[in-house]
């Protein structure tokens, strides 16, 4: 079904992917279409790869592991389900279904993989302590670079099952797939985003400035503005109101130096 | 800092070079989050990165590792404005004063938290979901315009907070706390407008809508209708609402949270209900 340059390849992205999200971040915004579009070329199918990597990338919204939390994975899912997609000859709205069918527990899945990487920091960090106190810098280092054999090797290995001994398994797993899966995953595929939105709501100050989401609502539903339009129109009212803070802030440190003028005084 | 006189500093100060700077901020890019765990998070890539650095401002091993013993300590900030601490803490380690790890390392513990709340709001909450939005619609499109541009801001962004990195370092930390009361407000406003753009995104981007109709008499009656001549996006705002709240429960976590999603959405589409 992969070719061993395609299986080669995918492994390969899905490894050099998980590096750089967690350390170089240079190409983390819109991540999930940009590994559909290089799975897309890598399975010799552009177009397919674009629109799964669209629809994959709006799922993933709003999702990102603050703090240490962990969160699902839709680029490594976006690479499963394209690649499958494209293997199994299909376009349009059929291979987005594919896509989504694998690429959705796979995300999903991926809260887990991430979980168990960071189970793994542990020995290692203190592995780098020993070889500190050893004064053994070298050690140092290699026991920190051999930290990506879990956090790298729990992604790239289910990839590479997944496109050599296991590929058969899902290619019949997908043709057995009655119809009214296939609608929930689109149900599902229009409810995800929600979660994104949720999750990230939760780590915004929702007490004190919640009703500003009621803005972006009606600026979106009632007057039909783009999501660009919206953000502009946001920029303006947050730099008035980042003015405001900025003036009122002077205004009492000016206050207090004049408080602290007058006791010297007396 | 302040009863430690100039001359002294002066006496024994290292200053480290550009090229010292970029060795430690490259080793601190390629590795920042290797090793991350939950005892003591981003704290090991941090040693290793500074390592270089360290070793020309003191040249002795024990010294060294008993410094270390200190850094490795728990550490967790937003991984771009890590490296701005980094500088900072190099900048307090070079004036190779006494307390100066002390100093450091007070200064990394108290500046990891707002600026991490100030990253996740700028670098990972509002750019990534307008230009993420912006990309996968016109990716869906058969556009890959939105790509590029998300991928210019995110690229754009990354240089200046490496090219940041190195007033940070002449001006130690004074260049971040100076700006302590600005960075408080830029954070506050830039969640404003990410609450906004997530208001924005419950009627654009989540799609749920229902299925379900009957027949009274002649007269066919579409839920889905009904509802939204109440408030637009009605499925939208409702699924929303419930899984703002349903993560609010302190035994909810967003991992099984995912799996009910996914599972009511097959169950409420298969049944027709949601559709």
């Amino acid at each position: 079904m992969f070719t061993p340059l395609q299986i080669i390849l995918l492994a390969l992205l899905v490894g050099v992917y998980t590096w750089q999200k967690y350390n170089l971040q240079m190409l983390m915004y819109a991540s999930v279409v940009l590994v559909g579009v290089i799975t897309g070329l890598i399975m010799g199918n552009l177009q397919v790869g674009m629109v799964v990597g669209g629809t994959l990338c709006l799922m993933s919204l709003g999702l990102f592991g603050a703090g240490g939390s962990s969160v699902p994975e839709y680029s490594v899912g976006c690479i499963a389900g394209t690649a499958f997609a494209i293997a199994m000859r299909q376009s349009g709205q059929e291979a987005v279904t594919t896509a989504m069918t694998i690429g959705i527990p796979v995300a999903a899945l991926g809260t887990e993989l991430d979980v168990l990487g960071k189970t793994s920091g542990s020995f290692f960090v203190h592995k780098m302590e020993a070889c500190s106190d050893k004064k053994d810098w070298k050690g140092m280092g290699r026991w920190m670079w051999a930290s990506q054999i879990p956090f790298i090797g729990l992604w790239v290995l289910p990839m590479i099952l997944l496109t050599t001994v296991g590929s058969t398994y899902v290619q019949s797993f997908i043709n057995a797939i009655p119809a009214w899966l296939n609608g929930g995953l689109t149900v599902a595929s229009g409810m995800l985003p929600a979660l994104g939105f949720a999750i990230l709501l939760h780590q915004l100050p929702m007490k004190k400035y919640g009703y500003f989401i009621l803005f972006g609502f009606v600026l979106a539903a009632y007057a039909n503005l783009s999501i660009l339009a919206i953000a502009m129109l946001g920029v303006i009212v947050c730099v008035f109101i980042y003015q405001m803070k900025e003036e009122n802030d002077k205004r009492t440190a000016v206050a207090t130096a004049e408080v602290g003028g007058d006791n010297e005084d007396e | 800092m302040s009863e430690i006189s100039e001359k002294e500093i002066q006496e024994n100060e290292v200053i480290l070079t550009k090229k010292d700077l970029k060795q430690v901020l490259t080793r601190y890019v390629i590795s920042r989050q290797t090793c991350f765990n939950y005892e003591t998070m981003q704290s090991g890539p941090w040693v290793w990165s500074m390592h270089p650095a360290m070793k020309k401002i003191y040249n002795d091993d024990d010294v060294l590792a008993e410094k270390y013993r200190s850094y490795f300590k728990f550490f967790n900030c937003h991984p771009w404005f890590g490296q701005l601490i980094l500088m900072s803490n190099l900048a307090i380690e070079s004036t190779k004063v006494q307390e100066s790890t002390e100093t450091a390392l007070n200064v990394r513990t108290s500046l990891m938290g707002p600026l991490a709340g100030l990253g996740d709001a700028i670098v990972w909450v509002l750019l990534p979901t307008v230009t993420g939005a912006i990309a996968g619609y016109q990716a869906q499109n058969g556009s890959l315009v939105g790509l590029l541009i998300a991928l210019l801001v995110n690229i754009a962004l990354w240089f200046v907070f490496w090219n940041l990195s190195f007033p940070v370092y002449k001006q130690g930390v004074s260049f971040i706390t100076s700006k302590a009361g600005s960075l408080r407000n830029l954070t506050e406003v830039c969640s404003i407008l990410g609450i906004m753009i997530l208001g924005a995104m419950v009627a654009t981007t989540v799609n749920v809508t229902f299925a379900a109709s009957w027949t009274v008499g002649d007269l066919t009656q579409n839920l889905n209708d009904l509802l939204n001549t109440i408030i637009p996006h009605f499925g939208n705002v409702l699924t929303v609402g419930i899984l703002y709240w349903a993560l609010g429960k302190p035994k909810m976590k967003s991992s099984y949270l995912i799996w009910i999603v996914i599972i009511a959405a097959i169950v409420l589409g298969g049944i027709g209900f949601l559709g």
